[in-house]
């Protein structure tokens, strides 16, 4: 893990406990985990300015930048530590810091893993059987038609795709699907 | 048994009058219809021919497709479309030609009609693949596998395929795989068959 | 026997069987403990099964756990002779085969631990179907049930989005430092929605690890932070008051940058606030007109803060202006004074003026004097000079050499320390990793010493195989040998015979003793004939007698009587069971 040369120095200064003292780092930590975890509550920053604003929103954001690089790099807590203890900072705030890390990695890598493009993600499939008896075209249909309406997940907004099938294209589809399932069950059991 | 409107019956009973000869030429003309569209050249060319205006030439052909559909869209049997043509008029010799007519493009037809009516894109082919993503941006280090579906499906309006591709997990991809192999067995139910009879 | 006998102990042992320390052959396994042996091996073999290893007390369950047990052996491709009693009347024989086929069922050690991979790919491929297992093993459940983020993973809903953050440092004047605790917002507020924080501070990572400056002020500051950075702490006091000097040149170009920066991060916030603003001005008129209003102010506010940055501006172009003057004031005034000192000079030389001859020659004198003086004073200085200068320039080169190397050596000391930790970090954590892998394998150990008295065991059981048969082959020879000197004695004995025969036989024409001589050799020779058949007869015997004798001993091992015995007991204990029960039954009845 590289750490820039503001980062350091601003962390550094966390080793000094009469520069913010235990309260206000541990509140620190805690907003910064919240707010990246995306469980933002009523807490805010600057509740904690006392009378060093400056100091407090530097720390925050180099605070909240390392956690977020941290778990970018799927770091451990051991590792994290070394990274810090290597730019010579050291001591109890760091363990702490270690220790909110690892317990909130999952967190914070699963906002992490949401950002970015993907396809739209198919989440449930609805289908309805029709019985089509007569239309304009023909006099006597009398077949079945599928139709098939797969329910998505695009950017967090749900879409729909629809279309239809005969039993025969059904049955092609339904083939090649479980082919596919066949295929990532193989996969599972490696 | 076919009714038809008269106007149409108007066009038809052109034909009647004809010659076998004729008649055989109005047939070819008429397959040519169905592969490659209305042709006025050849229509003039019979016009003059036959000593007539290119314009009912125009109208005979496409009485004899319009009759041909008609029956198709019944779903007649070949005895019946028989008594039909001898019902229109037609004499022995001409109806041995239209039935051979009918017999060797009613498949065609009735593969082509239900094509028409009102409809949703239609399911064509899918192809899917099997991916992991091992790192992105703002996660380097991850293992997410995903399955990528391309779906292939036909648009009836504009006559075209158009790809939809779509991704799913594993989890998903077995539910999605359950429920339409359900829906086709229930697709083939008893309660199914039953309905299809009573409609028929 | 008791080899193998030991052997079987043992893995029974292993695998959790209660046997009891003096037991050493099978000859002393009891009804219970053959079938909690039996028992034990079945359930490993085939997990699941479910029979319990505790003997019921009732004889019919006795009889249906002897035959279930049978036939879960059978299952598993026992070949021998198998039934109820082969657990519940035991034969020593019987068993051990029965204990030998399933001690040689039980999985081995070897297949269960997997050659761990070790490429990427390998590790990869564990990975995706680690990954792919869990997810089909989890219940399928509608989207809208899902918690956010554990399942889908792959399925992303928000774009990568980021802005640009102001995490600034401390030290850099007093204005900054205003801004910095009065202006400067939290990175929270920075972002115009949550969804922007993470990518902005992934971008803010990217951009501090890999940055490089624009425009040429920055460019040369970042040079000399790297400098600064870079260079020991001797170097650093030479170059920051290098700095120190650039430091008032660049004051103003420094401060008008940093003008700059606060500009554009003040614009860059305002851009997603209007974007909000047209967002939510479709939406709610009340709040329309509030927020036009808010926008005025704003708007009022920033052209007001554009004024006092026009100001500021022109504050500053003023004082640079006085700055100039003074220097210009400065400039005169010294004129003035040198104008003065011209002044006064020339007075004087007006004074002199009446009588030039004498003043001139006088002032010859006094400069020829004072060349003089000055000559030697210059010879003078000349002469403290020179070695002064040496000096100085001998120790200049000493001193500059010595901090040089003395600092260079430090430098290369601590890069190798610094170089030295980190290989000692690196093997720590080796050894550390070392010692969890050792770790784990003790508990496997002990079986490890179990299998290496077990090949010992069986090395000496092959040993004294091969000097069996080694003796088998000598006591072979030997009888063979035998056999051929009994051959070459009888053929031996038939010629002299026939010789002795013929001799007599041609004496017996003439001579009557010959005669009787010859009846007397036929008769011993016959005799002689009957006792050695005899002979074979009795060997033959013996060894009749020594196969009954084992067949007898094999019988007796299946110890008939006590079974008989044991199950003529059982047989008495289910007549009682029946007739309770059948008492029961009728007292139920009636």
């Amino acid at each position: 893990m590289e750490l820039s040369e503001s980062t350091v120095k601003s962390l550094s200064s966390l080793q000094n406990p009469k520069i913010i003292n235990d309260v206000i780092f541990g509140n620190l930590i805690d907003i910064a985990v919240l707010q990246l975890c995306e469980k933002s509550e009523e807490k805010y920053i600057a509740q904690l300015y006392g009378s060093k604003p400056d100091v407090v929103k530097e720390i925050f954001g180099n605070l909240s930048s390392v956690l977020i690089d941290a778990a970018r790099l799927d770091l451990d807590g051991e590792t994290l530590s070394v990274a810090l203890s290597n730019a010579n900072i050291t001591g109890p705030r760091v363990k702490k810091l270690c220790d909110t890390y690892l317990s909130n990695k999952e967190g914070i890598q699963a906002s992490l893993s949401r950002i970015g493009n993907s396809l739209p993600h198919i989440v449930d499939v609805n289908w309805k059987l029709d019985y089509c008896v007569k239309s304009n075209i023909e006099d006597y249909i009398g077949s079945q038609l599928y139709t098939i309406q797969f329910s998505t997940i695009n950017q967090g907004q749900p879409e729909v795709m629809k279309f239809a099938c005969t039993t025969q294209q059904l049955q092609e589809l339904v083939y090649k699907l479980k082919d596919a399932v066949r295929h990532v069950e193989k996969v599972a059991n490696v | 048994m076919l009714t038809l409107k008269s106007e149409h019956k108007k066009h038809i009973h052109f034909l009647v009058e004809q010659s076998t000869n004729v008649l055989q030429d109005f047939c070819k003309l008429g397959l040519d219809y169905l592969h490659n569209g209305p042709n006025f050249k050849l229509y003039n060319v019979a016009a003059q021919k036959l000593d007539i205006q290119p314009e009912d030439v125009r109208c005979t052909v496409e009485g004899l497709i319009n009759l041909l559909l008609e029956s198709c869209k019944c779903k007649l049997s070949t005895s019946d479309f028989r008594d039909s043509i001898i019902a229109l008029g037609f004499s022995e010799d001409h109806e041995v030609l239209l039935t051979k007519l009918y017999t060797t493009k009613q498949s065609e037809i009735s593969e082509i009609l239900p094509t028409l009516g009102v409809k949703l894109q239609e399911y064509q082919s899918m192809e899917w693949r099997f991916e992991t993503q091992i790192s992105s941006r703002s996660l380097l280090s991850q293992v997410t596998p995903l399955v990528v579906l391309d779906f292939s499906l036909r648009n009836n309006v504009q006559q075209k395929i158009e790809h939809v591709i779509v991704q799913t997990d594993a989890n998903n991809l077995l539910h999605i795989t359950e429920e339409l192999e359900q829906a086709l067995q229930d697709g083939r139910s008893q309660h199914l068959r039953k309905i299809a009879r009573s409609i028929r | 026997m008791e080899e193998v006998d030991n052997i079987i102990i043992h893995s029974l042992r292993q695998i959790g069987c209660n046997i009891e320390e003096d037991v050493t052959n099978l000859g002393r396994f009891n009804t219970e403990l053959v079938v909690e042996a039996t028992v034990r091996c079945l359930d490993i073999i085939r997990p699941g099964l479910g029979i319990s290893t505790i003997v019921p007390a009732n004889m019919a369950a006795r009889f249906r756990l002897g035959a279930t047990l049978a036939q879960a052996c059978s299952e598993l491709g026992y070949r021998g002779d198998i039934g109820y009693q082969t657990f519940l009347y035991s034969s020593e024989v019987d068993l051990r085969r029965l204990l030998m086929f399933l001690i040689e069922k039980l999985p081995k050690e070897s297949d269960k631990s997997l050659n761990e991979p070790t490429s990427r790919i390998a590790l990869l491929e564990r990975q995706i179907s680690g990954a792919v297992s869990s997810d089909l093993s989890l219940p399928w459940l509608p989207h809208y049930c899902h918690k956010r983020g554990v399942r889908n993973k792959g399925c992303t809903d928000r774009r990568y989005r980021s802005v640009d953050l102001d995490i600034s440092t401390q030290g850099h004047g007093d204005d900054f430092q205003d801004y910095r605790v009065h202006y400067q917002k939290p990175i929270t507020d920075q972002v115009p929605d949550d969804q922007y924080l993470v990518p902005s501070l992934v971008s803010h990572n990217a951009k501090l690890i890999h940055e490089s400056a624009t425009n040429i002020i920055e460019r040369l500051q970042w040079l000399d932070m790297h400098k600064l950075s870079n260079e020991t702490v001797e170097d650093k006091v030479y170059s920051k008051n290098d700095v120190q000097s650039r430091f008032t040149l660049n004051q103003r170009l420094q401060f008008s940058q940093y003008h700059f920066v606060s500009q554009n991060t003040q614009s860059e916030e305002k851009i997603p606030v209007t974007q909000a603003h047209t967002e939510t001005v479709t939406s709610l008129s009340r709040e329309e007109r509030r927020e036009l209003k808010i926008d005025q102010v704003k708007s009022e506010c920033e052209s007001l803060r554009s004024n006092l940055d026009e100001l500021q501006v022109n504050v500053k172009q003023l004082s640079s202006k006085l700055s100039q003057v003074d220097v210009t004031l400065r400039n005169a005034e010294k004129e003035v004074k040198d104008s003065e000192e011209r002044r006064k000079i020339k007075a004087r030389t007006y004074d002199l003026l009446p009588n030039g001859e004498e003043n001139i020659k006088k002032l010859e004198a006094l400069v020829e004097a004072s060349a003089n003086k000055l000559i030697n004073l210059a010879t003078q200085w000349e002469r403290h000079r020179r070695p002064l200068v040496e000096k100085y320039r001998d120790e200049r080169a000493k001193y500059s050499t010595k901090a040089q190397s003395t600092s260079r050596k430090k430098l290369d000391e601590i890069k190798l320390l610094r170089e030295k930790e980190k290989e000692l970090i690196e093997e720590s954590r080796n050894k550390d990793q070392q010692c969890t892998q050792l770790l784990a394998e003790i508990p496997k150990l002990p079986k490890e010493s179990n299998r290496s008295a077990y090949t010992q065991r069986i090395l000496e059981i092959i040993n004294n195989v091969r000097k069996q048969r080694c003796e088998i082959d000598k006591v072979l020879a030997d009888t063979r040998e035998i056999q051929k000197d009994i051959n070459t004695l009888t053929g031996r004995l038939e010629r002299s015979f026939t010789v002795a025969d013929e001799l007599i036989f041609k004496d017996a024409k003439s001579n009557e003793a010959s005669r009787k001589a010859y009846k007397l050799l036929a008769t011993l020779h016959s005799d002689c004939a009957e006792l050695v058949t005899l002979v074979e007869e009795i060997g033959a015997t013996v060894r009749e007698i020594r196969d009954l004798e084992e067949q007898i001993d094999s019988e007796s091992a299946k110890n008939v009587g006590a079974n008989l015995e044991r199950i003529t007991a059982d047989l008495k204990q289910m007549k009682q069971e029946t007739a309770t029960l059948m008492a029961q039954l009728q007292s139920k009845n009636s």
